[in-house]
């Protein structure tokens, strides 16, 4: 995917709850590339020059422990949600 | 909907005028605003091409593009540093520690050898031929890919030259007046353990100039078959 698009699927998947800005998506973009997570690529589209960012072989390995790393978050942010006030 | 030519080099010259100039950089931005510009021409289709522009330009907030050019420039600086210092410590596994030892070894001899006919010169000379010839590399580079961030940024290591100059001559004195420790002449050691670590240091810095080259020549094909 190329960065547009990135931030079309992320609009179009919370329909429109989640609106990813350029500020906020390009540096992380341009962060995973340098610490190889993500193996870029440039093709012509359009007649323009377009980057795509594609997760390295490093970068797949990664995700599986980086989305488990997400999901504990939410978990334990659930539980914090859940707590009762007590008297 | 799919700009036209015309309508891109608009886009082009826009960001040129905000002073983003490196054509890696104007690719990502360039890119972008064409698509997101492209979205709004479809979505409402009596939306003209400035405005869509404009409205484009004014989304990105107060910071503009620059959100995008910073991402770049600090994303290429980090891959340059992880590749230099990936490629520096490489030398110190065990597949060169051997040539590393010899290295230090020939230097140090060769020290002691024109210990009295004029040693630092000999090394100054060395070394200032050394950075005429990184100079004159650079330089030549530098005349093809002016245009590219990556090319600039994969050759900032070569500032620090000057360092290992600076080293000799600070050891000089030393070198020439302090007597040895068990046969050991200790500035000569350090001197060949600098000049060692020095050739390392060049060596991986040309690495990163290379690699700098290669991403940089590589878009400029794109480029090139983009405007033929």
């Amino acid at each position: 995917m190329y960065g547009y698009e990135i931030t079309q699927k992320v609009k179009s998947i919370t329909q429109g709850e989640l609106l990813l800005k350029e500020g906020a998506l390009y540096p992380a973009l341009h962060k995973l590339e340098a610490e190889g997570l993500l193996e870029t690529a440039t093709e012509v589209v359009d007649n323009r020059v377009r980057k795509y960012y594609p997760l390295s072989q490093v970068g797949e390995k990664a995700v599986v422990n980086k989305l488990q790393e997400a999901k504990d978050f939410i978990q334990h942010l659930q539980l914090l949600l859940n707590l009762k006030p007590t008297s | 909907m799919q700009l036209s030519q015309q309508q891109l080099e608009e886009i082009k010259q826009f960001v040129l005028r905000k002073g983003f100039v490196y054509l890696d950089v104007q690719m990502e931005i360039v890119d972008h605003v064409a698509s997101a510009i492209e979205e709004r021409m479809k979505a409402d289709p009596q939306l003209d091409f400035s405005r869509a522009l404009q409205e484009t330009h004014a989304s990105f907030g107060v910071l503009g593009f620059s959100t995008i050019a910073d991402a770049v420039t600090n994303g290429l600086h980090k891959k340059y540093n992880r590749f230099f210092w990936k490629n520096f410590c490489s030398f110190f596994s065990y597949k060169y520690i051997l040539l590393l030892l010899l290295g230090t070894l020939l230097a140090y001899q060769a020290q002691l050898l024109l210990m009295d006919k004029g040693w630092w010169l000999t090394v100054l000379t060395v070394t200032l031929l050394l950075d005429a010839l990184v100079t004159l590399l650079t330089k030549f580079s530098r005349v093809k890919l002016g245009q590219y961030l990556s090319f600039r940024l994969s050759r900032d290591y070569f500032v620090l030259q000057g360092t290992f100059l600076f080293f000799v001559l600070l050891f000089k004195s030393h070198v020439e007046v302090v007597d040895p420790i068990f046969g050991l002449h200790l500035a000569s050691a350090i001197v060949s353990v600098f000049l060692v670590l020095y050739v390392v240091y060049l060596v991986t810095a040309f690495r990163k100039m290379n690699f700098g080259i290669a991403e940089s020549m590589e878009l400029k094909k794109k480029y090139q078959y983009l405007n033929s």
